[in-house]
């Protein structure tokens, strides 16, 4: 009987052991040139393909502010019927440098799915119908958002950081007035001109190889070899403070620290891990009611943006916490084990993040934009050091600030 | 118990999973099945019953960094205990959160209509340390964790919870329609229940004879192997023997406590449920059905309704739901609301052709293929599939099921629902 029961014990244990053996090193057959990636994931139950292209307000005169978001929505809009035949799903997404789509679609569909897209964002022209559908409901979401305490403090940011003439200080999404004035040329327009393979990274991640992947991506966006090409904001960015004061119960603050021109975005991202997890809201810090943290991409490096929600009357104590916890992460170095605590919660947290095929697609698709190459989270955070976050705190420059206080 | 929109089934089987699994030999037998077919997307999953532990069933997902565990236990609560596997789980949820946060991951409990699931994702490269944790939260409150201060606040969050199914039209509306629909499920929430007169100890004892081997299943998807995933569970539940049987009422003399007054629900617009019995109709035509009654609200105006497959281990239900917006007479009543269902209902019946089916049937397998897309979703997947039926490839089998539903399945359950007369609930102002 106890020759039985050893048995048992050990039997369960040896196969754990022999599958670990034979388990596969991941991640198995990426694919990554500078401007597409594939990201073959056989278990994979949807395929996602995310596109960056380089438009944006940043490339916006004044008055096209707005076009390439409406391009953006028209696109999409004049092939969701299409799409949703298919069992697919498309969106997009507003950055201030890059405009970003993400599809969805089932294994069995998704290339007619992703030919369908791909064929509408470069070779085609939506509708008057699309555009007319694209604006209005475009119109509608800008509109909600208008004239918030929040709108308000975040364009103040910008105005501080950028300059209050800047193409980067607009609201990367377009304001409703202006976008509520933008035809159907101007769409087409801006599509042909600046929608351009060229001009734009793309990743597929899901139930393909690579061989598929590469396949219709290279089809789509031929030579890859160059990198895109990335907007800087002219003049430099400065450290301009802003303060304005509207009838409301909280206080906002906000700070935008410049990024070096080459700047170490995996410490830096980890560095508002540990903001956030120090400074974010808790229950043992009633006081906080929001925190937002942001790292803004653009030719010239870009900019570390946080906004800090809190009590009126504690906004001082805590708007001295994150310049603190900036300046000691600068200056000390953090102990091993600490940062090995530190790393675990963060790649928990950035694995959580990208669970998803179409988030793990865009951040592959930003990685390519941005920095020309892509690195998995948990290769990306097993090489940071307690040096390297020490480095990307002390690369920061003098923040702009800005302000929202009751009056 | 029922997932919103287009809805799942359960596939009757003729053997059982606890037959299959009942074999003898000390070592847990992890064994892939695929039966679906080589190309069924949500699987193969591996299927073991670890000595003297639950169910396992595990999709491996070897490049994927993340796992999902999800652990659910079926409960019963009998007289003078409803409410109890909600006062569980809210005790379980700070130390789940806690150890979930310390490995970076996300912890989340709760109680269905007929489980009560403990749920972790994090880094699969902790995955041991998930599972102990997950083993140790759905094991049952120790007694520091059971404290008094810790079961009132419990009980405070498990009455909130419940209180919130009935002040509200639609959650109300559902319940309603729950009880009418599946009255064998009793009345899972507790409410109307006064859950002072539940001890830690009736609680511990209570939850010592529900949460068993036997009555437990763990699906697992993500980069793990089953092999780890089975000896991982082996031995599970173990806990302190407090001995004695839990007596199933709250009072001594067999009195039950006295129920407080359920709260008055906030109702502005009148809601309406139409549910339909369909345990003999084919699930899966009944799944693309609801697809293609969602896509007939909405060309009929009828914004925010909904049609929904709800189901249990013995029976399905085909339900609709809608809500009216009150007109300047005072609102024309849920009769309208009736007739504009019924109406969409012969219309979907009516353009039931080959085209609509194809393009419904789509959008139902995308459905459950799009909720599985995470290590989460996932588990979530398989393990509502399995807490439903028993089995523990009913999604897999549902999936390759809704592939091949044609036109004249879809026309056929529509005609059967239209001759069926429904429960109907009404929640007016």
């Amino acid at each position: 009987m106890r020759r039985h029961l050893a048995v048992h014990a050990v039997l369960p244990a040896a196969a754990a052991a022999l599958a670990m053996a034979f388990w596969p090193a991941r991640p198995a057959g990426q694919v990554v040139d500078r401007r597409v990636a594939v990201l073959p994931e056989p278990t994979g139950t949807a395929v996602a393909l995310a596109v960056l292209v380089n438009a944006g307000t940043a490339w916006e005169t004044d008055r096209e502010a707005g076009l390439s978001h409406l391009a953006a929505r028209a696109v999409v809009e004049e092939v969701a019927a299409r799409l949703d035949a298919l069992g697919a799903v498309a969106a997009a997404h507003c950055d201030a440098a890059a405009m970003g789509f993400t599809l969805l679609a089932p294994p069995a569909t998704w290339r007619a799915a992703a030919n369908l897209f791909l064929d509408a964002l470069f070779r085609t022209s939506p509708t008057d119908d699309a555009i007319a559908r694209a604006r209005a409901a475009l119109v509608q979401a800008l509109a909600r958002e208008e004239g918030s305490p929040a709108a308000d403090a975040r364009l103040a940011l910008r105005e501080a950081h950028y300059g209050r003439y800047s193409r980067w200080a607009r609201p990367p999404c377009g304001r409703a007035a202006e976008v509520a004035a933008l035809d159907a040329a101007d769409v087409r327009r801006m599509l042909r001109t600046r929608f351009v393979p060229a001009r734009a990274a793309a990743a597929l991640a899901g139930p393909v190889t690579a061989k598929e992947g590469l396949d219709l991506l290279g089809d789509v966006f031929g030579d890859v070899s160059l990198p895109v090409l990335l907007p800087r904001p002219h003049p430099a960015p400065g450290a301009g403070r802003r303060a304005l004061v509207q009838p409301t119960v909280t206080t906002w603050i906000g700070w935008a620290f410049p990024l070096p021109a080459d700047p170490d975005a995996r410490a830096l991202e980890l560095l508002a891990f540990r903001i956030e997890q120090a400074v974010g809201p808790a229950p043992a810090r009633p006081e906080i009611y929001d925190l937002g943290i942001e790292i803004e991409r653009h030719g010239a490096g870009g900019a570390l943006l946080i906004s800090l929600v809190t009590a009126p009357d504690r906004a001082g104590v805590w708007a001295e916490r994150v310049e603190d916890l900036i300046r000691r992460t600068a200056s000390d170095r953090m102990p091993e084990a600490q940062l090995q605590e530190a790393t675990r919660r963060y790649l928990g947290r950035r694995l959580l993040d990208l669970a998803t095929p179409e988030a793990r697609a865009l951040d592959a698709a930003r990685q390519l934009f941005f920095d020309h190459g892509h690195l998995p989270p948990d290769d990306a955070v097993r090489d940071l050091t307690p040096e390297r976050l020490r480095r990307a705190a002390a690369s920061l420059g003098r923040p702009a600030r800005a302000t929202l206080a009751p009056d | 118990m029922w997932w919103r929109g287009n809805g799942l089934w359960w596939m009757p089987v003729a053997a059982s999973w606890a037959a299959l699994w009942a074999a003898p030999g000390p070592a847990a037998a992890v064994q892939p099945r695929a039966a679906a077919g080589s190309d069924a997307v949500l699987g193969p999953v591996h299927i073991a019953r670890p000595a003297g532990g639950p169910l396992v069933v595990v999709r491996e997902q070897p490049e994927s960094r993340l796992v999902a565990l999800r652990l659910a236990v079926r409960v019963d609560e009998p007289r003078g205990m409803e409410g109890a596997a909600r006062v569980v789980v809210e005790l379980a949820r700070p130390q789940l959160e806690a150890a979930a946060a310390a490995l970076g991951g996300r912890a989340s409990v709760d109680r269905t209509a007929t489980h009560a699931v403990f749920r972790l994702v994090g880094p699969a490269d902790e995955f041991e340390r998930l599972a102990a944790a997950i083993r140790r939260a759905a094991a049952g409150p120790t007694d520091a964790e059971a404290g008094s201060g810790a079961l009132a606040a419990a009980r405070v969050v498990a009455q909130a919870q419940a209180a919130a199914e009935l002040d509200t039209p639609e959650p109300l509306l559902r319940t309603k329609l729950r009880e009418a629909l599946f009255p064998e499920l009793g009345v899972a929430s507790g409410r109307g229940v006064d859950l002072a007169g539940l001890t830690a100890d009736r609680l511990a004892r209570w939850w010592g004879a529900t949460a068993t081997a036997s009555r437990a299943a763990v699906v697992v998807a993500g980069g793990v192997e089953a092999a780890r995933v089975a000896a991982a569970f082996e031995d599970w539940p173990v806990r302190a023997s407090r001995g004695g049987r839990v007596s199933t009422v709250a009072r001594r003399g067999g009195e039950q406590a006295a129920a407080p007054r359920p709260p008055a629900p906030q109702v502005v617009t009148p809601w309406l449920g139409l549910g339909y019995p369909a345990s003999r109709l084919d699930p899966a035509a009944l799944a693309v059905a609801a697809a293609l009654l969602n896509e007939e609200f909405g060309r009929a105006g009828l914004a925010g309704a909904s049609a929904e497959v709800w189901w249990s281990e013995r029976r399905r239900a085909l339900v609709l739901i809608a809500s009216e917006l009150p007109t300047r007479n005072g609102g024309a009543g849920a009769g309208s609301v009736r007739d504009r269902l019924e109406r969409a209902l012969a219309a979907a019946a009516g353009r039931a052709d080959g085209a609509a089916v194809a393009r419904a049937r789509r959008r139902a397998v995308r459905d459950v293929l799009f909720a599985a897309r995470s290590a989460e979703g996932l588990a979530e997947v398989l393990g509502t599939m399995l807490d439903r039926t028993g089995e523990p490839e009913a999604a897999l089998q549902f999936v390759a099921a809704l592939e091949r539903v044609d036109a004249h399945d879809v026309a056929s359950v529509l005609r059967a629902l239209r001759g069926a007369r429904p429960e109907v609930v009404e929640v007016a102002p």
